[in-house]
């Protein structure tokens, strides 16, 4: 097996380590056979159980799954955009691709009269998403060098966070903690409902990144070059950045806006993998879920019973980070 | 195949870079482009890969509009080096040449791929880089792996931007035998050349431009006008015969003044 | 790794499958009594009513009241009566529910008010099997007499709930014969200190005790909806004789002088008179069981 191929192995060893710690962590203590006996019960359909039985199946695994999902798209979106505008510093969050989300998620919350429909929740966030991404094309091709574009995204991200804010007052009050989760990140409120909708964008965004792979590789050469040797430069982008909005939307529908993870999981594992995308995407992809599920973690078992926005945690340790990057600003394995 | 562009004219900004320009390469051919700074070189040579469509004029490909054609089935019929190439690509050298196989990617095997990038590895002297970091390599290593890939895609007519702006004396004649090789082999070469002793020792056709007009067009024996030259660089040239080989050599004359500094 | 991902993906129907949905288990009922529609038109199905939790003050009081304080385990950060159930464990607060931290309790009846939130948490509990009854927060003394009513029926104490209700309605009746001060203009001024300045108007638990005691809301008749972040001309827009603020404001000021200061209040023929109140919110804002002694105090405060 290749160098890569070993490191993958121990990436992958941490992310389990990491999902079954969590999965036993909370304010409910489930054992390991009472964990089981639910999952088991699940399958058969039967509906008796303790307390800890029902809250390991209808909330810790919903939890878990949608951390899994939502951090797999982001690290791989992460990737994705760096391959495409050839810069370590862009990001779904960075480019206002998440806050867009997190802005379609919003509406649907004022839109939803009783409850949120998981469904419209989804759509919406996907929608946003996905007209932002394809607009970063916009910004990218005015937007001189790398610096100028992030800085870009970060103007767009912050102008959605204020409609998003505004939406806030306009709606009733005891939609204010649904729209914390959305602005600031958090996996509290998931249900089944929620990953069942999110779970076709999410593969869907997936699977179009990952066919995009070889030809993000030779859109390293640079857009004039790339195009010269044959690549159909606007098809991948358009397709890259649908499948980054559609992700994009549904991570944000599991769990909010999130910043970060997609600037880290590759940042990561490149080292480990190397630039190649047939192997950074999917790597990418376990990094970042395993970060969002370490992140979620942290959110819930520093401060007691109440639960940290997962994005803060995200950004507390992701924007000094950003920064060491900006700083080094060395491209290659130098 | 052979290119022709046929009395094209380019503006950019209310500036005309390109006045009906023809232009003719035939297979089997070297045509060197020769010219001051902001003659139109790049821009001649970008419409004959169908980068940019001229204002005015048509560019055609074995008598196939390139304006017309696809992006895959350009890049099968041409290949073309630009004169800034990126230096930060975090691949080895070989994934970089492998990258013009890009086109080919449908229609063709991974030994014949393999066979198109040894070969330009080695055609290239890129042999003792071949497995290291593209972005850790010199700016000559550089150009010379993007030669490579320029090779590598196996395309009909090639057009080059100097191919040899940072190389050493020896690479620059390694780099121009290999175009020579090729043309011989059937292909047709289009090179942008600063150097104009370069082009004469290796083009068989030498087109000078100035401000957009073709000013010269011939053999370079033929091209290389003292008078010509002196104008339209507007430094004092002097064509006398090669030490060697008797053909024609240009001579800036330097005074002493300028020399000593 | 494909096979791993359709592994997963499988699990995930399976599971998702198996558990329940997202709304109440909504079994065929065996006893009509058992099933109960909330104010948020969610149908619950309770058949068991031996730990129950509270999320909001107010029902607290009342499940205390109607004689079943031995059935709660839990209760929420806004209960401060009884003193029992201030030593019983808390969930947090009603507004930012974590499913979780009620569920370690092992609830078998969840009882939280239209404040309640996050309505995903609500969701996640009910998951669970678990019910969750949502009750309107009165904003009457009609509403508050029919959430009596609708408590008994819950807990099955039908009967500790009617004389519940008529005792209430009693004490009511006899305070507003006590009122000597009609037609004062009164506003409710939520303020913990400068940084949380709230005027209260219409739709808000503070327009039924203003009216009983006689008085008009000064922010409700302002035209003034919930509540909203106080400003100096929506004050004196206002024109309260009287303005009433909790007890930790009142202290976070240092008493009127203080008050003064915030932009209005001075305009205001309350703050020319000086006629500020101060009660702890506690007592004043939760309308439970206790409304008709708040009621008293009022009264008794303003007769001077």
């Amino acid at each position: 097996m290749p160098r890569s191929g070993w490191w993958m192995a121990g990436v992958a060893s941490l992310v389990t380590v990491v999902v079954v710690a969590s999965l036993f962590s909370g304010e409910v203590a489930v054992s390991p056979g009472e964990a089981w006996r639910s999952l088991v019960g699940g399958v058969a359909g039967s509906e008796a159980g303790s307390t800890a039985e029902a809250v390991f199946r209808a909330i810790r695994l919903p939890r878990i799954l949608g951390a899994l999902l939502a951090g797999a798209v982001l690290g791989m979106a992460g990737a994705a955009l760096q391959g495409l505008y050839r810069t370590r510093m862009a990001d779904p969050f960075l480019l206002g691709v998440s806050s867009a989300a997190g802005f379609g998620a919003a509406l649907a919350v004022v839109v939803s009269p009783v409850g949120v429909s998981s469904g419209v929740t989804a759509l919406l966030a996907a929608a946003a998403g996905v007209a932002v991404a394809l607009g970063t094309r916009a910004i990218a091709r005015s937007a001189g060098d790398p610096g100028a574009f992030v800085l870009g995204g970060v103007a767009l991200a912050l102008t959605l966070l204020a409609w998003t804010v505004i939406l806030i007052f306009v709606a009733d009050s005891p939609r204010l903690p649904t729209f914390a989760y959305f602005v600031f990140g958090g996996l509290g409120g998931l249900t089944w409902s929620v990953v069942f909708w999110a779970l076709p964008g999410a593969l869907v965004g997936m699977a179009l990144l990952l066919v995009s792979g070889r030809d993000l590789d030779v859109l390293a050469l640079g857009e004039t070059a790339a195009t010269r040797v044959g690549v159909p430069v606007p098809r991948v982008a358009a397709v890259v950045l649908v499948g980054v909005g559609v992700g994009v939307g549904a991570s944000v529908a599991l769990a909010g806006v999130i910043g970060f993870v997609g600037l880290l999981a590759p940042a990561a594992m490149r080292p480990l993998v190397g630039p190649g995308h047939r192997a950074l995407l999917p790597a990418s992809a376990v990094g970042g879920a395993g970060m969002l599920v370490a992140a979620d973690l942290i959110a819930r078992s520093v401060a007691g019973p109440v639960e940290i926005p997962v994005g803060i945690v995200t950004a507390a340790v992701g924007g000094p980070l950003l920064v060491a990057v900006v700083v080094r600003r060395t491209v290659g394995l130098r | 195949m052979s290119v022709v562009a046929d009395s094209i004219s380019v503006v950019a900004g209310g500036v005309a870079i390109l006045k009906e320009v023809s232009f003719t390469a035939e297979r089997g051919a070297v045509v060197a482009i020769a010219g001051p700074n902001g003659a139109g070189k790049s821009t001649l040579l970008r419409a004959l890969a169908g980068d940019l469509v001229p204002d005015a004029g048509v560019v055609a490909i074995g008598d196939h509009d390139l304006s017309g054609m696809a992006t895959n089935e350009r890049a099968a019929a041409r290949a073309m080096l630009g004169q800034f190439e990126r230096h930060d690509i975090p691949f080895s050298v070989r994934e970089v040449v492998a990258m013009g196989r890009y086109a080919r990617r449908n229609r063709s095997t991974a030994q014949r791929d393999a066979a198109a990038v040894d070969a330009a590895v080695r055609l290239l002297d890129l042999g003792d880089v071949a497995d290291r970091s593209f972005a850790t390599l010199s700016g000559g290593e550089q150009q010379r792996t993007h030669v490579a890939r320029v090779l590598a895609q196996e395309a009909t007519v090639l057009l080059l931007d100097e191919p040899t702006g940072s190389l050493d004396v020896g690479h620059q004649r390694l780099v121009m035998t290999a175009l020579r090789g090729l043309a011989a082999e059937g292909r047709t070469v289009v090179v942008v050349l600063h150097d104009l002793n370069l082009a004469a020792a290796f083009a068989d056709t030498l087109v000078i431009l100035s401000r957009g007009d073709v000013v010269a067009r011939g053999a370079p024996a033929a091209a290389l006008d003292e008078g010509l030259l002196s104008a339209v660089y507007e430094y004092p040239i002097r064509v006398v015969a090669h030490p060697i080989h008797r053909g024609p050599f240009v001579v800036p004359v330097d005074s002493e003044h300028d020399r000593s500094g | 790794m494909r096979l791993l991902l359709a592994a997963a993906v499988l699990t995930v129907i399976a599971v998702s499958c198996g558990g329940s949905g997202d709304a109440g288990p909504t079994e065929s009922p065996s006893d009509a009594d058992s099933t109960f529609v909330g104010a948020d038109g969610i149908e619950s199905v309770v058949t068991d009513t031996s730990r129950v939790i509270t999320l909001s003050g107010d029902l607290t009081e009342f499940v205390y009241a109607l004689g079943r304080g031995a059935s709660v385990v839990a209760v929420d950060v806004t209960t401060v009566h009884p003193a029992e159930a201030t030593e019983l464990p808390v969930v947090g607060v009603g507004r930012f529910l974590s499913a979780e931290a009620v569920l370690s309790h092992e609830p078998s009846l969840v009882i939280g008010d239209t404040q309640t939130a996050p309505l995903e948490a609500i969701a996640q509990i009910r998951a669970t099997g678990v019910p969750v009854v949502i009750l309107e927060v009165p904003t009457s003394f009609a509403a508050l007499y029919a959430k009596i009513d609708d408590l008994g029926r819950l807990l099955g104490e039908a009967e500790p709930a009617s004389d519940l209700r008529d005792r209430i309605r009693t004490d009511v009746e006899r305070e507003q014969a006590r009122v000597t001060t009609a037609g004062l203009r009164i506003a409710y001024l939520y303020t913990r200190g400068p940084d949380v300045n709230l005027l209260f108007g219409a739709g808000m638990v503070t327009n039924p005790l203003i009216e009983a005691a006689g008085g008009v809301d000064a922010g409700a008749d302002a035209g003034i909806e919930g509540s909203v972040p106080v400003t100096a001309e929506a004050l004196v827009a206002a024109a309260p004789d009287v303005i009433i603020v909790p007890s930790v404001g009142f202290e976070a000021f240092d008493g009127i002088e203080g008050l003064l200061a915030i932009p209005g209040v001075a305009q205001t023929p309350a703050g020319r008179s000086g006629s500020i109140l101060a009660y702890p919110e506690g007592d004043f804002l939760t309308f439970g069981p206790r409304v008709a002694e708040t009621l008293h105090a009022l009264i008794t405060d303003l007769a001077d």
